[in-house]
């Protein structure tokens, strides 16, 4: 039993394997693109590189510094907020997001509070939150199948913080999972997304959202996106092509 | 003597040194003024002799202060230029002649020369005015009564006139006026010129004074044209007022020929003044007014250069912009400069070079603007703009400079950041992103653990198997305390194992030892369900249990019939064949199954 979970363990850590030698170069191609200021060719050879499957949170940095430069706002924020999927703690991602963010008017700034908790929220990563939250829930049924057959205090105590351990983390992880999959988050990649107050032309439209804002799709029905604008507590239909799911 | 001889060429050395030498190594001025008398009367005059000289070839005027009390009037200067070992000095002597007002203690301020930046100035004169001595009182009051005469009589030998080269013009466009004084008599004083009033205008003097021949009407005159330059500072009507200008004159009389009276009478004083003149001044038109518009008028261009295009932050370069045409150039205001931020920017110097060839204001305006760069790297100094309006065309025009590109390299970092940390914190230029990341490897981050199914599969397995241990140690519990569902638990495997010791021996022809492993296999199975002693059970014994257990009747009575032939066997055995020992055997496992459903 515990072997098993000695492989699962290193098997899961090791998940992130490294990319081909042409996707390497393809990368190296894309940053001269960029220097060089060619950042309609960097922006082609990026996305290359994602489409091939390689999900590096570098590339959609890179990605989004190209599309920021190309004067794409709404694709660089979106290539950014993929980029802090995959790597949320990376504070240059954070740092070219916000300053992107800043041109966007509407986009209130963060404040200290909502930043740090921001912070605290993802101050692990997805996966190691979730190795975590595993590795508790297996110690915590060793333990258990252990003081059936020895009861001893300590080991009811230990039982009893590792249970505590695991309702939070879990919580956390729960928390982590669902703003990431069961909230479907999208970016307005057109200058003025027109939010109508229905699906269809024939509605009259409802407010505009600006380029780089973000959404939460609350219902598809193709081809108009229900979406909500969290902090304003107002919604309507978009037309699909002016957001693209985060 | 012989002392002498070598002390007087030292000291002419040395004279000569001072004189000459020193000044020409630092190209200084001096300057000095002087009058030729302290006290004068009012219908005196004075001259004052203003002596610029220096080391240089193009001594510049001075600015005479204004005059309280007095006329004044240039009455010319002579230059006196010396080259000695090819520096050249000159001296100029500008003369005015001052005419006093009034009586009274007068001062007649410093006179000062701008020159190379530096000012230079005299120190004030006092100067006592007195009254007219009795004798000369006639004379005094000898224009207040003949001035209209005068006027009409100047017609004839003596007159002056005022013009303007045009009387519709812009603000700030330069209007040429000329004071003409036309004369066919002999003057017996210099005249006393008072200009026009001009007030609502920027005046510019414009020498040279013209001094010409003319004939008009069969009459020959001799002419003195001053011109000035007027410059409107603001819109609508404004009137140039009489210009005035006394003088004494040789009276033209019958008497001509007593020379003695002409030479000794003062003649006769009178007084010309000529017409006021109305300009009509036009605002500047608002339509296509540029942003950086700041009043210039006339005809410009611009150009702007650095002492260097290479340098190192830290350093200096000097930014010149030259503005340069005609039109009111000392009103010239400072260009607009684009974004410098990349720069830190010292105080502008501007300097101004007036010439009025051909009477008209022109000249350049040069701003000079030292920057030191506060980046390395190829920094710009953006296109330098300056509009003006064009009364020709009467439009307003912009030029401009092109972007002049530096090269600035790193200079020693300590002291530029000392000098950015100490004196103004952190400065931030320019906000961008930051620059991409160029790590080597690439590796796929889209992997997420809690995906993967097989991952989340597993964690049924702990609990599942921490539930089977939990059975488990249930059970062993409950076997080590309850003796009863121990003997319990374990009949039906105690029995199975009898069972299969009687079938063993079912083969083996062994009948009395069959029928005692069944009948054992049948009493402890029974014992052990029931938790009763089973040694020594009799048959009468398990029926009663059996019977308490409520077991039906049928099974007893097959108990009964197995029981009873195993007794018979132990004593007769080959009484017994082969086919009532299976029928025996199963009987009993038939037993055994109903007998476990029940108890």
């Amino acid at each position: 039993m515990k072997r098993i979970i000695l492989i699962l363990g290193i098997l899961l850590i090791s998940g992130s394997a490294p990319a081909s030698a042409d996707v390497a170069s393809l990368f190296g191609q894309a940053n001269a693109c960029y220097e060089k200021g060619n950042c309609a060719d960097a922006i082609r050879s990026y996305e290359e590189i994602i489409e091939n499957g390689v999900r590096d949170p570098a590339v959609y940095y890179n990605l989004g510094n190209a599309y920021y430069k190309n004067n794409q706002l709404g694709r660089a924020v979106l290539a950014y907020k993929r980029a802090l999927r995959l790597s949320s703690r990376d504070a240059d991602i954070k740092n070219n997001l916000e300053y992107v963010l800043s041109f966007i008017k509407e986009e209130r700034p963060k404040s200290p509070i909502e930043k740090l908790l921001d912070r605290l929220f993802n101050i692990v990563s997805l996966n190691a939150l979730t190795l975590f939250v595993h590795y508790t829930y297996i110690l915590l049924f060793i333990i258990l199948a252990v003081y059936l057959f020895v009861k001893r205090k300590p080991l009811f105590w230990i039982n009893v913080s590792l249970g505590i351990m695991l309702l939070l983390s879990g919580a956390w992880l729960y928390g982590r999972i669902y703003s990431r999959e069961i909230i479907k988050k999208a970016v307005v990649i057109v200058t003025q997304g027109q939010v109508r107050n229905g699906p269809g032309e024939d509605y009259s439209v409802a407010f505009t959202v600006p380029e780089g804002k973000e959404l939460v799709i609350i219902e598809r029905r193709n081809p108009w996106y229900e979406i909500g604008v969290k902090e304003k507590g107002i919604r309507g239909w978009i037309r699909r092509e002016e957001i693209e799911q985060i | 003597m012989k002392i002498k001889k070598i002390i007087i060429p030292i000291v002419v050395i040395i004279i000569a040194y001072v004189y000459c030498v020193l000044p020409a190594n630092s190209q200084q001025l001096t300057i000095q003024s002087s009058i030729d008398k302290n006290t004068l009367s009012l219908d005196d005059q004075l001259t004052l002799r203003v002596v610029v000289s220096g080391s240089v070839s193009n001594v510049p005027k001075p600015a005479i202060p204004e005059l309280k009390g007095f006329t004044s009037y240039s009455s010319g200067r002579s230059q006196n230029v010396s080259i000695v070992n090819g520096k050249v000095s000159s001296s100029v002597t500008f003369t005015y002649v001052l005419v006093p007002q009034s009586e009274g203690k007068h001062i007649i301020p410093a006179v000062t020369v701008n020159f190379k930046g530096q000012t230079y100035s005299t120190s004030p004169i006092e100067v006592e005015v007195l009254a007219s001595s009795s004798k000369q009182a006639p004379a005094k009051t000898a224009p207040s009564k003949s001035y209209p005469q005068t006027v009409r009589q100047a017609r004839g030998n003596i007159f002056v006139t005022t013009g303007v080269d045009k009387k519709k013009v812009y603000v700030n466009e330069q209007i040429q006026l000329t004071f003409s004084f036309f004369q066919s008599v002999r003057l017996l004083n210099q005249p006393q010129y008072s200009p026009a009033d001009t007030t609502g205008f920027w005046t510019e003097d414009l020498p040279p004074q013209r001094n010409y021949k003319s004939r008009i009407e069969g009459r020959d005159y001799q002419v003195v044209e001053i011109k000035t330059a007027l410059f409107p500072t603001s819109s609508g009507k404004h009137t140039i007022g009489k210009a005035n200008l006394k003088c004494a004159v040789e009276e033209v009389s019958g008497r001509r020929d007593d020379f003695f009276k002409g030479f000794f009478s003062r003649g006769k004083n009178i007084a010309l003044e000529s017409k006021p003149i109305n300009i009509t001044v036009l605002p500047l038109p608002d339509e296509g007014k540029p942003a950086g518009f700041k009043g210039a008028v006339g005809q410009f261009g611009i150009s702007a250069k650095v002492d260097k295009t290479e340098l190192k932050t830290g350093e200096a370069v000097t930014l010149t912009v030259d503005i340069s045409g005609s039109g009111n150039v000392k009103a010239i205001s400072e260009p607009v400069l684009g974004n410098l931020d990349n720069f830190k920017r010292y105080e502008t110097v501007s300097s101004f070079n007036l010439s009025k060839k051909d009477y008209r204001v022109q000249g350049s305006k040069s701003y000079t603007i030292v920057l030191s760069p506060l980046v390395s790297g190829k920094l710009t100094i953006p296109a330098i703009r300056f509009s003006y309006f064009d009364p020709k065309k009467k439009s307003y025009r912009t030029v401009k400079t092109s972007p002049i590109g530096l090269n600035v390299k790193q200079g020693e970092r300590e002291t530029t950041s000392s000098v950015v940390i100490t004196q103004e914190g952190i400065k931030y230029l320019t906000k961008d992103i930051l620059h991409l990341k160029t790590k080597r490897e690439l590796k796929d981050h889209g992997n997420l653990v809690y995906k993967n199914n097989a991952f989340v599969g597993f964690h049924v397995i702990p609990p599942v198997v921490f539930l089977g241990l939990l059975l488990y140690r249930r059970r062993v519990e409950k076997l080590s305390r309850d003796v009863g569902y121990a003997r319990r638990t374990r009949a039906s495997g105690m029995v199975r194992k009898r069972l299969k010791k009687a079938r063993e021996l079912l083969d083996t022809d062994k009948t009395k030892e069959f029928y005692s492993a069944l009948s054992e296999g049948l009493t402890k199975f029974i014992g052990d369900k029931l938790n009763v002693p089973a040694v020594g059970m009799t048959m009468a014994q398990i029926e009663e249990i059996l019977k308490k257990e409520k077991v039906e009747e049928s099974i007893i009575e097959d108990v009964r019939n197995v029981m009873s032939r195993s007794d018979f066997a132990r004593f007769a055995p080959a009484e017994l064949d082969k086919g009532q020992l299976k029928s025996d055997y199963g009987l009993s496992e038939k037993i055994i199954m109903k007998l476990q459903k029940i108890i």
